[in-house]
């Protein structure tokens, strides 16, 4: 049996009220019921409950915590649907948005709502939605869209629902809610997006992200003035009074607790060390496996290599040839197929084809593959393999199948019950899932804690996204991740790049925006491909790779020190214990 | 209209009229004016709001409701005031001397939260509860400063023994269920604790065994004794979670005669 719980009784006096009955002082007389009723009011509202709480907390479909519940009775009843939900990464802001719009739509507070999300994130909020929330949104991806104005739940772009062509459409009605995700895209006030969220008629305002500070104060001001315009006054006055005056980056000691009070009016921030005491986060334990090439693949990666760098000196197309290099370092099947098409579209001649195809033949199994069978078969727990290619998928289930393996596959051309059903029968039924791309987004896979990246996708974001299926709430295992890449390859430069040099699973997804903040994910790739290319030895492509680890390097710790200089400046005892006070 | 809304309804009418404002009401919007010194609070002169959410979906009116930003200023005004007032009892000779009307606001937290006000009447002179609430109606007249108010401190102290007496049983309820929660936890945390700890004495004992090299198990005893003091900590950690906090914050107060 445990000791006692403590209990912390405390009778302050704060108005000095006793003290100034002893004075005999009278004050106020007009507004003792007008008190008495505020008071009153506000008891009613922090005992009030969410009208959905019970149905979520017996629901199958999602597991909710107290600091969500929290988070949103907060947004909801403190600070009237507008505001920032700012948790550390992992703790399920998406989850609480979703307690938000559930609530507000059950109890018909609002009509319509426009989510608005990086490009890559769009199908996994409206997936999450319907399949933890019952809530039907419709995206600009699907073929039923007609428009923003058209339809009452949207789920979009940012970048998409920004362009000229839709500017009409969305500023077209009045929006009841616009939630606005990875909102430290928004830091910026005289950027478009900035601007172009400022100008949508709304009646609420919700953003979220884990990082609403990344590089200086200005930003936090921006995204509060976004949210309640002038509520920290203009920036120089702002500037004046809260920000270290030698340092942008700090936050004026003296000042310190009256912005922590000014912020906790808008925003919420849950940590993980808050939290941590009654969800467990397990560990990401990576394995990198730089596999040696039999003779014949490494004579046919060399050769088609070769050829591709050929090209792209002679100003081939380096988009159309990046695909054609990502396809040779995926397996021998995507191989095939990049030569089928190289041969179609005149890339390669008849005869460089057959050459090619030749050598392709003469490998039985590749060298990523032996390496995995063996992992496998010596581990009887599930694992969930992610390539890039349909091909590649094809070709793993193929020799996992010969090997006497359950495996199921889930890619992109499969219709949402087909995919359903895969999900069902990979937790229930068979070890192995193979998916393609950052496939499975929205599946909550936390009862699999083995992945393989069989092949790399090339842009970091994709990785993240990949492990983040099975790597958040509810995973109850260290969860390995096993990263394959063949020597000599560009795969291997990129997984020595990104892992062992700038330690990518140590970054949330919010700083890994940051760190390639000037970069999109194609310009990430091509940045890959372009060192790649126009190196003439190992030597060279080694000395090109580290010059680019060590930029992205120092751009990561200056995002690591000014987000936790900020968070043990201002966000230090501030989110669950206000939450719970509120 | 629910109840809570009715009453914020009242409420807030109430204030506008209290600080003087001028209100006109055009179809379920209250145009409000504010009169000057309280233009600080909206940052405005002139305030549209509604209390029906259909108004508000026709209208630029904000709606008045729950987690309103308006009414959280209007709430957060009215808190701030800490009314002391005089008065005297309604239903009441007026024979019994004087006594203090004291207005708590409650809150007990734990894993379940309960908020209530709770108003206490006590005699000034015996620094006792009154029995009965009587009635109070404001009376400015009522000479303040004849009246022996120098026990108040040692009244105040009695009032909140009293409170106590009043919540004991939500106080003893959110207290089990923390209990409760703080067993199961530390049951837990023991458990795991143990687990890693009998695993790292069987490598010890296999690494004494084999006699293998001593530094070995030295740092393996390091790992217990590091393990151990975490357990520790984790247990104290434990206990400031599964705390209860009870609040009993004095915000007004009213002398009474009765």
């Amino acid at each position: 049996m445990s000791d006692s719980v403590e209990i912390n009784l405390s009778t302050p006096d704060k108005f000095n009220i006793i003290e100034d009955i002893i004075k005999k002082k009278r004050k106020n007389k007009d507004f003792l019921h007008l008190t008495y009723q505020a008071y009153k009011i506000s008891s009613i509202l922090k005992n009030q409950v969410l009208v959905i709480s019970e149905s979520l907390k017996n629901s199958s479909n999602v597991s909710i915590f107290d600091h969500q519940i929290l988070a949103a009775k907060k947004i909801l009843f403190d600070f009237n649907g507008t505001g920032m939900l700012a948790d550390e990464v992992g703790l399920g802001k998406t989850i609480e948005a979703g307690i938000i719009l559930k609530e507000l739509i059950v109890t018909g507070r609002i009509n319509n709502a426009l989510i608005l999300t990086p490009p890559s994130l769009v199908p996994q909020w409206k997936d999450e939605l319907s399949t933890k929330f019952d809530l039907e949104f419709l995206s600009h991806l699907d073929d039923d869209f007609k428009g923003f104005s058209s339809h009452n739940y949207v789920v979009a772009s940012l970048s998409t629902a920004l362009q000229p062509k839709n500017l009409n459409s969305v500023y077209g009605k009045t929006w009841d809610i616009v939630l606005v995700d990875e909102a430290h895209s928004l830091k910026n006030s005289e950027t478009q997006k900035h601007i172009f969220v400022k100008n949508i008629p709304k009646k609420k305002l919700i953003l979220l992200t884990a990082t609403p500070v990344q590089n200086n104060l200005k930003e936090l001001y921006n995204l509060m003035d976004l949210l309640q315009p002038g509520i920290l006054g203009n920036w120089k006055e702002f500037k004046r009074i809260y920000v270290d005056s030698t340092d942008l980056r700090k936050v004026n000691p003296i000042t310190k607790d009256y912005l922590q009070e000014l912020i906790s009016d808008l925003v919420i921030r849950n940590t993980r060390k808050e939290v941590g005491e009654y969800i467990k986060f397990t560990n990401r334990i990576a394995n990198t496996h730089i596999v040696s090439p039999s003779a014949d693949e490494r004579k046919l990666y060399t050769s088609i290599t070769a050829k591709i760098r050929n090209l792209y000196q002679s100003n081939s197309s380096p988009l159309v040839l990046m695909g054609y290099q990502k396809n040779i370092s995926s397996s021998t099947y995507s191989t095939k197929n990049a030569l089928k098409t190289m041969k179609t579209s005149e890339i390669i001649s008849s005869d460089e084809y057959d050459e090619f195809m030749d050598m392709a033949n003469k490998i039985s199994v590749d060298c990523k593959m032996n390496h995995l069978l063996n992992i496998i078969k010596n581990n009887g727990s599930k694992f969930l393999i992610f390539c890039e290619y349909i091909a590649t998928q094809n070709y793993i289930f193929d020799c996992l199948t010969d090997a006497g393996l359950d495996v199921e596959i889930f890619n992109g051309t499969m219709d949402p019950s087909q995919k359903k059903e895969a999900v069902n029968n990979f937790k229930n039924n068979v070890q192995i899932l193979i998916s393609t791309g950052a496939g499975g987004e929205g599946q909550n896979l936390q009862f699999c804690s083995n992945i393989v990246n069989y092949d790399l996708p090339w842009n970091p974001m994709n990785v993240e996204q990949r492990i983040g299926r099975v790597h958040r709430i509810g995973q109850k295992r260290d969860v390995q991740i096993h990263n394959y890449a063949v020597k000599n390859t560009i795969e291997e430069y990129i997984l020595d790049l990104l892992y062992t040099k700038i330690e990518l699973f140590t970054l949330t997804l919010g700083e890994l925006d940051v760190m390639f903040e000037n970069l999109s994910p194609n310009e990430i790739t091509q940045k890959f491909f372009k060192q790649y290319m126009n190196s003439v030895n190992a030597e060279e492509i080694k000395n090109k790779f580290t010059v680019l680890g060590n930029e992205w390097k120092k751009n990561k710790s200056l995002v690591q020190d000014t987000v936790s200089t900020f968070n043990q400046n201002v966000f230090k005892n501030f989110s669950l214990g206000s939450v719970e006070n509120g | 209209m629910d109840e809570i809304n009715s009453l914020i309804k009242n409420f807030v009418m109430e204030y506008f009229e209290k600080i003087g404002c001028n209100i006109k009401n055009s179809d379920g919007v209250y145009l409000v004016a504010i009169p000057v010194d309280y233009r600080q609070i909206f940052n405005s002169e002139n305030l549209h709001v509604t209390f029906e959410p259909e108004v508000s979906k026709i209208t630029s009116a904000e709606l008045i409701i729950p987690g309103s930003i308006i009414l959280q200023k209007i709430l957060m005004n009215c808190k701030s005031k800490s009314p002391i007032t005089t008065a005297f009892a309604v239903n009441s000779d007026g024979n019994n001397g004087y006594a203090v009307r004291l207005f708590f606001d409650i809150s007990i937290m734990g894993n379940e939260k309960y908020f209530e006000v709770i108003t206490l009447d006590m005699d000034l002179k015996t620094h006792e509860k009154i029995n009965f609430e009587p009635e109070l109606e404001i009376f400015e007249k009522l000479d303040f400063a004849q009246i022996d108010s120098s026990g108040i401190s040692k009244l105040f102290f009695k009032s909140i023994e009293e409170i106590r007496k009043i919540t004991n049983k939500i106080e003893e309820k959110i207290f089990q269920k923390n209990n409760k929660l703080l067993d199961e936890m530390e049951k837990n945390l023991s458990l795991n604790n143990s687990k890693k700890i009998e695993d790292l004495q069987q490598i010890c004992s296999n690494s004494q065994s084999n006699g293998e090299d001593l530094k070995n198990f030295d740092l393996m005893m390091d790992k217990i004794k590091i393990l151990r003091e975490q357990h520790e900590n984790a247990k104290n950690l434990l206990k400031i979670k599964y705390g209860v906090i009870v609040n009993y914050d004095l915000f007004a107060a009213t002398i009474f005669k009765y």
